[in-house]
């Protein structure tokens, strides 16, 4: 999959995105099965770049291509079948259903492609540490509990490309490392590509390249 | 798709649900008592209308009368006339028994009496039980009796006869009644039974070819001339109805209106009654609607999240719908049993009285539920297309 942005703003941004950035008003080639890293300070409009590039904000000028087609033209049933089975996300607020537990949460993604079995959700689960809590509702654990399920739950699917918006960010080291490597194998599995939104640099993944959405502070 | 279901439905919902389906229920419940209690009432309406259509006439009896009977009979000639008014659609004769009539029924209530009997042509019947038939190889005779003399019987004649006791419409078809028919020098036993009431004929009626046979075999002398003929007329407001009578000094029961006005009062009551309830129903559904809006915009996070995760929003809305379907499907298949139920109770309390309205729901019943159902499901259906799109 190849994604493209082409004189990207999000409305919100006009009037105050440097003129700068490495990202808005300019022209981005995501290739397929490229690992890319975005680099850039909170409230810059990280999570607002992977929610318009995922079909959920409307809200900007210029234009994104999935495959050379606006995703603009995209119907609601275009997006849905997209999220199933090419573009996978770990979005900030993680998205997961409080009055559920950890298991059902799991299951609503696996159940709808079915690529992965439980006791590879099982595997997955006993490498995080978090195997024991997926009973628990995740309204009842730890943001760092909660970001382990949601980056299990990403991995459940097909995908070309994987969209991750601070994904370690309450990951003590050593869980960073054993969910860094169970994503990079994902993505290796699948040939797939890889666009990490983060406050700096990191240490975890070999980039292809990286994006800085403010160069002044670059 | 159980998953979602657990979603949607989760502990701040259910609350709202209870009370959006509960209210749909109560409102439902109303809506069809009150489309029965309507088509009871019409059939009832209706019924005695058609009963204004049927005059019984006979002779004004005046002091002459004491002396010859035969002057309130009516000639042939005047039976043609009668016949030949535009007014009248069809004509039927009474006859009468002219052997003796001897019943005992001082086995079951001490009372043994004479008795006369009358017929008419079956077509002029208001009620035709399938028993109302004659056997000439079997001893035993239909009676039809009027309602008004069970009433007479039991309001005016039991009550003042300590050993009589009050009878029901039941229980007084199950008794058996021993009759002496005898003249022309023979004589014969026979059992009758009443078999049903009429409010149409106030008499004693039994089958006309039964009759017919008695009077031929047992009556003394020949058959006389009717005294009273029972007329299908056109039109009850008809003027000249009520003219030619007088002018011809013939009377009639036709102010007979019991019905009529009894039935004008539950009109009223079910006029009433089916306002409030189609207020009860708007009120309902309302409350199910806006609760529903309510749930649905509760779950409005929760259906972002599943679009988030690649459910298809014709997939959510399909899910979504079949559960209200299920819950609105539940409440009316509830209603119309209980109703069924209630209105068996409420019809045998009113065929007792003497309105006879069929033991069952109408069919409309299920209709109008299925309709309402519909119509309901439109509005959620509009809703969560609404709720979904974003």
């Amino acid at each position: 999959m190849q994604i493209q942005l082409e004189h990207l703003i999000p409305e919100p941004l006009i009037e105050i995105a440097p003129k700068t950035s490495g990202v808005w008003l300019r022209q981005v080639v995501l290739e397929p099965s490229q690992w890319t890293q975005l680099v850039a300070p909170s409230g810059r409009g990280k999570s607002t770049l992977l929610n318009i590039i995922y079909g959920n904000r409307t809200d900007y000028q210029g234009q994104v291509w999935i495959d050379g087609k606006s995703t603009r033209s995209f119907s609601a049933d275009d997006w849905a079948q997209l999220r199933r089975e090419r573009l996978s996300v770990v979005f900030q607020d993680l998205r997961l259903f409080a009055d559920l537990s950890g298991w059902d949460n799991l299951l609503l993604k696996q159940q709808l492609t079915e690529t992965v079995t439980k006791e590879q959700i099982t595997e997955m689960a006993t490498q995080l540490g978090v195997l024991r809590l997926l009973d628990k509702t995740c309204g009842t654990m730890s943001y760092g509990e909660r970001q382990r399920v949601a980056i299990i739950r990403s991995l459940l699917q097909p995908f070309e490309y994987l969209l991750l918006d601070e994904p370690f960010s309450h990951l003590d080291e050593a869980n960073r490392q054993i969910a860094a490597n169970l994503i990079q194998q994902a993505c290796q599995q699948r040939k797939a590509g890889l666009l990490i939104a983060g406050l700096g640099a990191d240490k975890y993944f070999t980039y292809h390249q990286s994006l800085q959405l403010d160069e002044t502070n670059g | 798709m159980k998953l979602t279901g657990k979603i949607f439905w989760g502990k701040q919902s259910r609350w709202q649900l209870i009370v959006a389906t509960g209210g749909f229920w109560i409102g439902l419940f109303i809506t069809l008592l009150s489309i029965q209690f309507y088509l009871d009432i019409r059939k009832i309406t209706k019924r005695s209308e058609d009963e204004k259509n049927y005059i019984i006439v006979n002779k004004t009896v005046n002091m002459a009368n004491m002396f010859d009977k035969t002057i309130s009979m009516f000639t042939e000639a005047q039976l043609d006339s009668l016949q030949g008014q535009p007014f009248v659609k069809d004509m039927g004769l009474f006859r009468t028994n002219t052997f003796n009539i001897y019943a005992d029924v001082s086995e079951q209530m001490g009372l043994a009496f004479d008795l006369y009997m009358e017929s008419v042509p079956t077509r002029f019947l208001d009620t035709i039980p399938a028993s109302f038939e004659w056997d000439s190889t079997d001893n035993f005779v239909p009676v039809l009796v009027a309602s008004d003399f069970l009433r007479i019987y039991n309001f005016s004649l039991a009550m003042s006869q300590k050993h009589m006791p009050q009878l029901s419409p039941l229980t007084i078809q199950l008794i058996p009644i021993k009759i002496k028919i005898s003249g022309n020098g023979s004589s014969r036993m026979l059992t009758a039974k009443v078999v049903g009431f009429t409010d149409r004929i106030p008499s004693v009626l039994v089958p006309e070819d039964f009759l017919l046979w008695a009077n031929e075999k047992y009556g003394n002398g020949p058959a006389p001339q009717p005294t009273r003929v029972i007329l299908q007329i056109d039109d009850p407001a008809n003027e000249r109805i009520k003219e030619y009578l007088t002018a011809k000094n013939y009377d009639t029961n036709a102010d007979d209106l019991r019905l009529g006005g009894m039935a004008n009062t539950l009109q009223i009551v079910s006029a009433i009654s089916g306002s409030i309830g189609g207020m009860f129903v708007f009120l309902s559904f309302a409350i199910f609607l806006m609760n529903f809006q309510l749930i649905i915009s509760r779950a409005k996070v929760e259906i972002g999240v599943l679009l988030d995760l690649g459910y298809r929003p014709t997939e959510l809305a399909n899910t979504l719908n079949k559960q209200f379907m299920r819950i609105l499907l539940g409440c009316a298949a509830s209603v119309i049993v209980i109703l069924a139920a209630l209105v068996a109770v409420l019809h045998s309390l009113l065929n007792s009285y003497g309105f006879e309205t069929g033991g069952t729901v109408s069919w409309i019943i299920p209709m109008a539920a299925i309709a309402l159902v519909i119509l309901l499901q439109a509005f959620i259906y509009l809703g969560i297309k609404a709720g979904i799109k974003r």
